[in-house]
């Protein structure tokens, strides 16, 4: 032991004579496991939105379905009657057209 | 050299080489905060590997990458600190049992290298965490006051004066202990 009235650095090397911390093995398992966590998270992430999503997904095609089939048995709207016909129609009658007949039959005001 | 804030920025983006060199440039900086914590070369190796685990984990949240060395630190730090407790709720053995180191030391002066470690380790346990990282930083691993104050989040005064009170605990715990060269600042 070195006697000193110097207060400067201290010799603290003893503590580290002996121990040889492998470094390279420290750093690399602890990347590693890490890597390995998030692989696992990242699958579990994906798990959990999959079944999630099974029950919206077969939801959906239902209402597919629905939808296809209300539209198939729909009869398609049938086309406006002409004008001409429409008068012709009217004064057999004797109908006197509203307003709203007149704008239909004429198709607004464009004719 | 590449700066902290760059290689953090790529391990945030699953970059492995960049953790790599990241973690290895505080490897000695953290195995010997956490040696001078636990006393114990297997311990704190172990502490250094959960505590780079845990830093990947949530290199999200480090809110300023370029002070990532004090960020890491103070995960070992707390890692070091959670073993420590656990150790001592295992073990009924009190920390107190070991005093009266000056004379152990002064009595034998051919003492051997594995006892001085022992002995030093024993009075860095009675330093105070911020007193004893400072003195490991700065009289083992040769960083400079502004360095430890950076990654330390202490102003440099403080940084100066923990480095002052703890080698005056430990002279005053070892007796007139071996000193190197002069201060490098």
């Amino acid at each position: 032991m070195i006697e000193s009235p110097d207060p400067g650095r201290m010799d603290l090397r003893p503590i580290k004579e002996g121990f040889h911390p492998d470094a390279d093995r420290i750093i690399s398992n602890a990347i590693r496991i890490n890597a390995i966590r998030r692989a696992r998270s990242r699958s579990g992430l994906i798990g959990e939105l999959h079944a999630f999503a099974r029950p919206l997904i077969a939801a959906a095609a239902i209402i597919l379905i629905l939808a296809a089939t209300s539209l198939a048995l729909t009869p398609l709207a049938t086309q406006p009657a002409r004008p001409d016909v429409v008068l012709a129609h009217w004064a057999r009658t004797n109908h006197v057209p509203t307003n709203g007949e007149l704008l239909f039959a004429f198709e607004g005001y464009g004719r | 050299m590449e700066s902290d804030a760059s290689l953090v920025a790529r391990v945030r983006l699953g970059d492995n080489a960049a953790a790599d060199v990241l973690l290895g440039r505080y490897f000695r900086a953290c195995y010997i905060v956490a040696l001078g914590s636990l006393g114990n070369s297997a311990d704190a190796e172990d502490v250094c590997q959960d505590a780079f685990i845990r830093c990947l984990e949530r290199i999200d949240s480090c809110r300023d990458p370029a002070r990532f060395g004090g960020w890491l630190l103070s995960i070992v730090r707390n890692t070091a600190h959670n073993r420590r407790a656990y150790q001592q709720i295992r073990s009924a053995e009190s920390i107190d049992s070991h005093l009266g180191l000056a004379s152990a030391v002064q009595s034998d002066a051919g003492v051997q290298q594995g006892e001085l470690r022992e002995q030093l380790l024993e009075a860095l346990s009675h330093l105070s965490e911020a007193q004893r990282e400072v003195l490991l930083l700065h009289d083992l691993e040769g960083w400079r006051h502004a360095e430890i104050a950076s990654r330390m989040n202490l102003s440099l005064l403080m940084s100066r004066r923990h480095l002052s009170d703890a080698r005056k605990k430990m002279r005053e715990l070892l007796g007139n202990y071996a000193t190197l060269e002069p201060d490098h600042d």
